[in-house]
């Protein structure tokens, strides 16, 4: 049966169309160079949180396959986070090899030249070997750094379009408020995966799979009413960012360890606590039977929060047909043992229900690859990703122009 | 392998510590997954009739420091992984899913 045609997300947004949209984006080798100038090189993207580098010193490095380039985070002694190239400037050989540490300074592997936490070149050794040394024009390559709400942003130009914060826009003050900081990491994992970065997120951010990619890790969990389908509400699509919310299918009856568990935690599949004690930033468009919803920070940084825990994505694109994943979750800092050990359930359950996610990207990249289709028919459930294929577009676009 | 210590009144599960309870998820799931399922079956079945007296003295401490008291807060979490293959999946791995041998695991415990 057809939904009433007022129902549908697609009413509000007028300037996405309703046709089918063109696989070629999601194979193309030149679409994807188009992506790397104009999207991967324009945004403020997020690199880590505050807790990758919790100390003055602390530092990580993180490889931007899609900027050909690496890049070091540090904490400097003054407080603030920076991000440099973690290139040399005497050669050009990469600084810091190591993938995280903690040091005041960085000295190069190769002819031993030393910079500061600050990216100040403090030694170079055989110093009057060198005709002119100007050491202010010799510091590390310093790329625009801001914390919101303890993730780490970079930009990858040096005068950013605009502040991170007018960049995060109406969907960043919706979150302004929620308890990151009174939550700890609880589970990570990382893979590399061969398909298209754009499949890989279109996959996270709707519900029509949920019942047949996850029929055995969450069955019914995630459903609306009385139905058998995950039916996504509350769509907003923004400028370029987007946001949904997930249905929890309040009738079920849990198995017997989430049974435990519930007693004692929030847990992935449903949330002890009424929704009269809902955290600031959830649920904003108060659809019923709740369960979390799908904040998607254009380009590729997801964070899907609900009453007690979060996880985040970035997906960060290498080539046209592979992408790195990496997730994280957070959960409340827990009170004793029992609330960790029935977190524990929840960070299980997670990263099984995402080996079942990832089972479908690899398949669905040869399926593209195969030009057995020219077209994705996305219905008004997936109008997240008809909304990514726009703003990419017209990114492209304008860009070209 | 050898066993570990456990609080007094959980005593008849030390046995279970020689295949189960590792302090890390990475080689928590890596008992899981390289086990027979009739193991992880037998593991799940005698320590769910525990699982609400675990969780009941787990929630009277809030440190780990004590090696009983660590050995079952880990050995509750082995449980967890093993409720998954029993309760949900019929198996030690996900079903058709991505190879877990890619999935990296970096979580802090």
């Amino acid at each position: 049966m057809n939904k009433p045609e007022q129902l549908r997300f697609a009413d509000a947004y007028p300037e996405l169309h309703r046709d089918p949209v063109p696989v070629e984006p999601y194979i193309s080798p030149a679409y994807f160079e188009k992506e790397r100038e104009a999207i991967f090189k324009k945004h403020w993207m997020n690199v880590c949180r505050i807790d990758d580098v919790p100390n003055p010193g602390d530092y990580v490095v993180k490889e931007i396959a899609v900027l050909r380039t690496s890049l070091l985070i540090v904490h400097g002694a003054d407080g603030k986070v920076r991000a440099f190239h973690n290139v040399c400037q005497h050669r050009g050989n990469q600084l810091v090899a190591d993938a995280k540490g903690c040091s005041k300074f960085f000295s190069c592997g190769f002819h031993g030249w030393v910079y500061d936490a600050e990216g100040k070149l403090v030694n170079v050794p055989d110093a009057n070997e060198f005709y002119k040394l100007d050491r202010d024009s010799l510091k590390l390559k310093q790329l625009p750094c801001e914390l919101w709400n303890g993730f780490v942003f970079f930009h990858p130009q040096a005068e950013p379009d605009q502040p991170l914060v007018e960049f995060l826009g109406e969907l960043g003050e919706l979150l302004k408020d929620y308890p990151f900081e009174q939550m700890r990491r609880v589970g990570a994992w990382r893979t590399k995966v061969a398909c298209n970065w754009k499949v890989f997120i279109d996959a996270f951010q709707e519900g029509y799979h949920v019942p047949i990619v996850h029929r055995r890790s969450l069955p019914d969990v995630y459903v609306a009413g009385d139905s058998s389908s995950c039916i996504l509400g509350g769509a907003r699509l923004y400028d370029k960012h987007r946001a949904l919310s997930t249905p929890a299918g309040l009738s079920r009856n849990p198995k017997p360890t989430e049974a435990l568990v519930l007693k004692l935690s929030s847990a992935l599949t449903r949330d002890m606590d009424n929704a009269d004690s809902l955290m600031p930033g959830l649920n904003p468009t108060g659809i019923d039977e709740w369960a979390f919803d799908i904040n998607v920070f254009y380009p590729n940084f997801f964070i899907d929060p609900s009453n007690g825990w979060y996880f985040s994505y970035n997906f960060w694109p290498i080539s046209v047909n592979e992408t790195y994943w990496e997730v994280n979750i957070h959960m409340m800092k827990p009170a004793n043992l029992a609330i960790d050990v029935a977190q524990e359930y929840s960070k299980v359950l997670f990263r099984d229900a995402l080996l079942e996610d990832s089972s479908t990207l690899e398949r669905t990249q040869l399926g593209l690859e195969s030009g057995a289709i020219t077209h994705l028919t996305f219905s008004d459930q997936e109008i997240a990703c008809r909304h990514l294929n726009h703003v990419v577009e017209r990114d492209i676009r304008n860009a070209e122009v | 392998m050898t066993t570990r210590q456990l609080p007094a009144q959980f005593a008849e599960l030390i046995p279970l510590t020689e295949a189960w309870g590792q302090e890390t998820e990475t080689e928590r799931n890596n008992a899981r997954v390289t086990s027979e399922m009739e193991d992880v079956r037998a593991f799940y079945d005698a320590v769910m009739p525990h699982m609400e007296n675990i969780l009941a003295f787990l929630g009277k401490h809030d440190d780990i420091a004590a090696a009983p008291v660590r050995n079952l807060a880990f050995l509750a979490k082995s449980f967890i992984e093993a409720s998954v293959c029993v309760e949900l999946f019929h198996a030690t791995t996900v079903p058709d899913g991505f190879d877990y041998r890619r999935f990296k695991i970096f979580s802090p415990t």
